[in-house]
């Protein structure tokens, strides 16, 4: 290249980077051998790495691309065995949630009723002050998007450190209600399949499920086998029609809550025509029904004791309670009775927001496993997450009210001593008594002292309940008008709950800190940080660990050990201790390594056993039990309690429960009757309302709404609506109405018959837009066994909003 | 007959043969400009001093939008065909056909929005237009680049909101300085007329004509008979996004 094409390629490349404002101060790309002009404009300097998407529980892996320090691009990983390469429009998006405009960058004090920056040092004094003073009303309420490590560095604050069970996540109202699906059938949590499943299922089918919007790569992972030639059918069982609807061969639209006697017509149909599986349900099988107070593992029942029970269940009967054609209900179980079909069956908030949500996760695994559609490759039950580590973090780390590390529990005396030796912390330690669940927790911190309200401090991480709460103005609201109530949030943009709160600390997300999650799928997956946080934020396992260190100054007993050491003590490979909690030396060894190794010892406990986190960084993911074969390589597991797949079943067993609650390998069916919901329309409020999601839009939309694409395709919520009822109303399309509950009340636009279409005497709200805070609306009434609130269903009337013009 | 009026005749009518071929040939060979049709060829003209039709009071409100009421078959047959000539871009009509086609994408790789109105609920039509690829009045709904995936707006999503109503106003901030990875200009050539190498990524991209097909504006190929682009136009490993394929067991 002579000098003059040398000038021209500089200016060109200098006038490309200015008006696309990419910085130019950045590393060349290590190999290329291209010019270096041409390769940038190419995009060759730009480097790639792994990490797992931000949002759903899918556990999609991107390659991240970065250059100058900030990530300008992303592509699906094609080496994912979860995606293969493919994501959703909010996945190809996720970089852009690291730049929206108002990120937090600075600790800030509500002083005078005003957010006013302060350093990081008084930041975690006033925390650590609040927590000396009274720890017994201090609690963390964390999230399913806590990393591995930030969960278990707040779970061992808590539990190992202050000496409470003060911990509860925002999963609570997400996913609890499968948890004790699967401890009460198999007595241990977590999907014994895989994803695996959908390559090879004859047919899925979906209760209350929508994943074209909601989990869009496995229903992409599903529905592309169409396009290759193969046959599977969907059979949607809804309460509205959705994108998913558009797809199935069958759909069964069913009245609200009765989705229990659906399940309980299938086994009817199944046992009265004799097309069970008795060999299945004889050798692995044990029938269980509910006491008179709900608990988990209830009381047994015989054979002959459950089949008289669901012997009411007809399809006729059904038909009345449900409003699903017999004939359809009779397609449902002869699909069930054919064992050369593979079924799956998907289910995530339809089944597990309901306050009968431990029921119907117990009866849909019982559905599969009287048929004897279990065990085989796209053959089972498999329950769908929401967010990213719901299941790695909340679920295996045990961040719960009554949870320890590895599936341990709190109320067991054994488990308590386990967790104490492995911590080498002083016996007693920990407490037997479990904390709160979420709504209690909240409810206590939105009551007066007095009056029994004996939660002061809430620090909130990686969540927004000020908006995803149900009934906030129950259980958000009230605390902030409170005397001595103090709410202390992490996190990355201004939100509900931050507006509100008494102290924010600006957090690191996603790419700017190293992480680990697991997924739907018991996959554990890890990256490392790619770029550096904006301003002071930092991450949110440094602030816990710094807040930890704060107290062990100020001599708080509960960080020390049984030899006086630092709980979070971290030293090099020559034995030095690592100063990790002065933000100076955090990166001076990798933390997430240090506690995820800490974390590690755990799982081995109840075969939930993880690989060394050096594995991790190899793959994308593992599926545990991850156990070392003979030469010594880390083998994940695709299929627990199936011999030949899990390596804990033994030889000859075929299945094994091994954690069954009867103690006999066996797992449990249960039987439940239909119960109608605890708030049904009536005159005064006439309709059904319904919460969810919209695929453009995560959650509370902290982060997608500032994703200018997404916000494009979807800028605010919307009362979906039956044309019928809009007539009968005689409400425009885009006309305001209002919408008002027996909890409060809220205008909005309506949209008749829009994403979805709910059937008459029905709405559906989606709960990302914070100007439309629907969760003042929503039910606090929760399940009895898991404490999962109920989104999905109260009555609600409607009104058109009155014109301000005319007024 | 006489053999020499026989070879007369015979002579005759084959010069009166060839003459006749060769003129097909060459009336053959002349391009005949092909006439784009425009959109209002598809639909039904305006009657003068009527009450307008609900199609045109349509197009009068969003003039910018496109109709989709159009004859597939009709548009289908407009399209030119890979041996129509290739009208050269200069480097003016490069660059827009890049920046029309990085608005709608948040970085070079992203998937594009959708800039027509698609059906919110229902299973969309998407793979009509956008399997091969077709004119509608001068826009191009391009092929789709990759292998068939089912769920097409898993990924597209539409640029404009399709909600009717007015919009509510505040909420977060949607200002965002994402800075995306433009698109490359050209790629490498090893001297001045040598098959330049593929600038960009080619996954989810394997399909060369959706965007350099005989409907593509301004990246169009010179040679759009030729199939198999990737004998002469190498791609290149600096863009293969899998560092780590060789540990990944």
């Amino acid at each position: 290249m002579d000098r003059r094409e040398f000038l021209r390629f500089t200016a060109m490349t200098a006038a490309t980077a200015a008006a696309s404002r990419v910085a130019l101060a950045q590393a060349p790309g290590p190999t290329v051998a291209l010019d270096p002009a041409l390769a940038q404009r190419m995009g060759a300097d730009v480097r790639w790495d792994k990490a797992p998407c931000r949002f759903c529980g899918t556990g999609c892996h991107v390659q991240v691309g970065v250059r100058g320090g900030r990530v300008v691009a992303i592509a699906g990983d094609q080496l994912a065995p979860v995606n293969r390469g493919l994501l959703c429009v909010k996945g190809y998006h996720v970089g852009l949630a690291l730049y929206g405009s108002d990120r937090l960058t600075r600790p800030m004090l509500k002083r005078n009723g005003r957010h006013e920056p302060i350093t990081w040092v008084e930041a975690v004094d006033i925390i650590a002050r609040r927590i000396m003073a009274r720890p017994a009303s201090f609690a963390v309420y964390g999230s399913g998007q806590w990393t591995i490590p930030e969960g278990f560095a707040a779970l061992k604050l808590v539990k190992a450190g202050l000496g409470t069970n003060l911990i509860d996540p925002n999963a609570r109202l997400c996913m609890a209600s499968a948890v004790t699906g699967f401890l009460s059938t198999y007595g241990v949590d977590e999907p014994a399949a895989c994803f695996d499943d959908l390559d090879r299922a004859d047919a899925v089918v979906l209760w209350g499920n929508n994943p074209a919007e909601m989990h869009p790569v496995l229903f992409s992972r599903i529905v592309d086998r169409r396009a290759r030639g193969e046959r599977v059918d969907l059979i949607d069982i809804g309460t509205r029609r959705t994108r998913t609807t558009a797809f199935a061969q069958h759909f069964l639209q069913f009245k609200p809550n009765t989705d229990l006697a659906i399940a309980n017509c299938i086994a009817q149909q199944l046992l009265a025509s004799g097309r069970h599986d008795p060999r299945f349900v004889e050798r692995f099988c044990n029938f269980r029904q509910d006491t008179a107070q709900p608990s988990l593992n209830g009381a047994p029942l015989t054979f002959a004791q459950y089949r008289q029970r669901v012997a009411r269940y007809t399809p006729e009967y059904t038909e009345r309670i449900s409003g699903v054609p017999a004939r359809d209900l009779r397609m449902l179980a002869d699909l069930f009775a054919d064992r050369s079909k593979r079924i799956v069956s998907l289910w995530c908030m339809g089944m597990n927001q309901h306050t009968r949500g431990t029921a119907i996760n117990r009866m849909v695994h019982g559905v599969h496993l009287l048929s004897g559609h279990w065990g085989r490759p796209g053959d089972g039950p498999q329950s769908l997450t929401g967010q990213p580590s719901a299941c790695g973090t909340v679920r295996e780390v045990g961040t719960t009210a009554n949870g320890l590390p590895g599936g341990l529990v709190v109320t067991n005396a054994e488990h308590r001593h386990e967790a104490e030796e492995l911590w080498h912390l002083p016996p007693g330690r920990i407490s037997g008594t479990p904390g709160h669940h979420a709504v209690e927790l909240w409810r206590r911190f939105s009551t007066a002292a007095a009056e029994g309200g004996d939660i002061s401090t809430i620090w909130v991480q990686v969540t927004n309940p000020g908006q995803s709460l149900p009934n906030v103005n129950k259980l958000f609201k009230p605390s902030r008008a409170l005397p001595d109530k103090f709410l202390i949030v992490s996190d990355v943009y201004p939100t509900a709950t931050t507006r509100d709160a008494d102290l924010i600390l600006p957090s690191a997300m996603w790419v700017e800190k190293n992480g680990m999650t697991g997924n739907s799928e018991r996959r554990t997956q890890q990256w490392f940080k790619m770029v550096d946080p904006p301003g002071e934020a930092r991450p949110d396992v440094w602030q816990t660990l710094a807040v930890a260190h704060r107290l062990f100054e100020l001599g708080h007993p509960g960080m020390r050990d049984r030899d006086g050491r630092f709980l979070f003590a971290m030293t090099r490979p020559d034995g030095t201790e690592v100063p990790a909690w002065d933000w100076a030396h955090f990166h001076d060894v990798n933390v997430d390594e240090k506690l995820f190794e800490d974390y590690r010892r755990f799982t081995s406990i109840k075969h939930k056993n993880l690989a060394p986190y050096g594995e991790y960084v190899r793959h994308r993911g593992l599926r545990w039990p991850v156990v070392q074969d003979r030469a010594g390589a880390w083998r994940e597991t695709r299929y627990r309690f199936v011999e030949g797949e899990d390596p804990f079943v033994a030889a000859g067993r075929g299945v094994q429960f091994y954690h069954s609650v009867t103690r006999d390998d066996k797992a449990l069916i249960w039987f439940h009757d239909y119960e109608p919901p605890p708030e049904s329309p009536d005159a005064e409020y006439p309709f059904w309302l319904c919460t969810g999601r919209v695929l453009e839009h995560w959650h509370t939309g902290s982060m997608t709404m500032r994703v200018p694409q997404l916000r494009r395709a979807m800028p605010q919520a919307y009362l979906e609506m039956n044309r019928e009822d809009a007539q009968r109303l005689r409400l425009q399309d885009g006309q305001r109405v209002v919408l008002e509950t027996r909890r409060g009340a809220i205008t909005l636009p309506v949209w008749i018959e829009g994403r979805g279409a709910p059937p008459p005497g029905s709405v559906f709200v989606p709960f990302f837009d914070e100007r439309v805070p629907i969760n003042e609306l929503t039910l606090e009434a929760h399940d009895p066994i898991s404490k999962q609130p109920d989104y999905k269903k109260c009555a609600a009337r409607i009104r058109p909003a009155a014109d301000p013009e005319r007024r | 007959m006489d053999p020499l009026l026989r070879r007369r005749l015979t002579l005759v009518i084959a010069a009166a043969a060839s003459a006749t071929a060769l003129a097909g040939f060459f009336s053959g060979l002349a391009e005949r400009p092909r006439r784009a049709r425009s959109w209002a060829s598809y639909v039904s003209r305006p009657l003068e001093g009527r009450v307008p039709t609900y199609a045109q009071e349509r197009e009068r409100r969003h003039p910018n939008r496109l109709r989709h009421a159009s004859n597939l078959a009709a548009m289908t047959a407009q399209r030119p065909g890979v041996l129509d000539p290739v009208p050269p871009t200069d480097d003016a009509q490069r660059a827009a056909a890049l920046a029309r086609r990085a608005l709608r994408r948040a970085y070079d790789g992203a998937p594009p929005t959708v800039p027509h109105p698609v059906a919110q609920g229902d299973f969309p039509a998407c793979l009509t237009c956008h399997r091969d690829g077709v004119d509608v009045a001068g826009r191009v709904a391009p092929a789709m680049p990759h292998g068939e995936l089912g769920s097409c707006l898993q990924c597209h999503v539409v640029s404009e909101a399709p909600m009717p109503g007015e919009p509510i106003a505040g909420g977060p901030p949607s200002d965002n300085s994402f800075s995306g990875l433009q698109p490359p200009l050209r790629g490498e050539r090893a001297w001045l007329v040598a098959p330049p190498t593929i600038p960009h990524a080619t996954v989810m991209r394997g399909r060369c004509e959706s965007c350099h097909g005989v409907l593509s504006q301004g990246i169009r190929s010179t040679h759009p008979w030729r199939e198999s682009c990737t004998q002469c136009h190498a791609p290149s490993a600096a863009l293969d996004q899998r560092p780590m394929a060789a540990v990944t067991p």
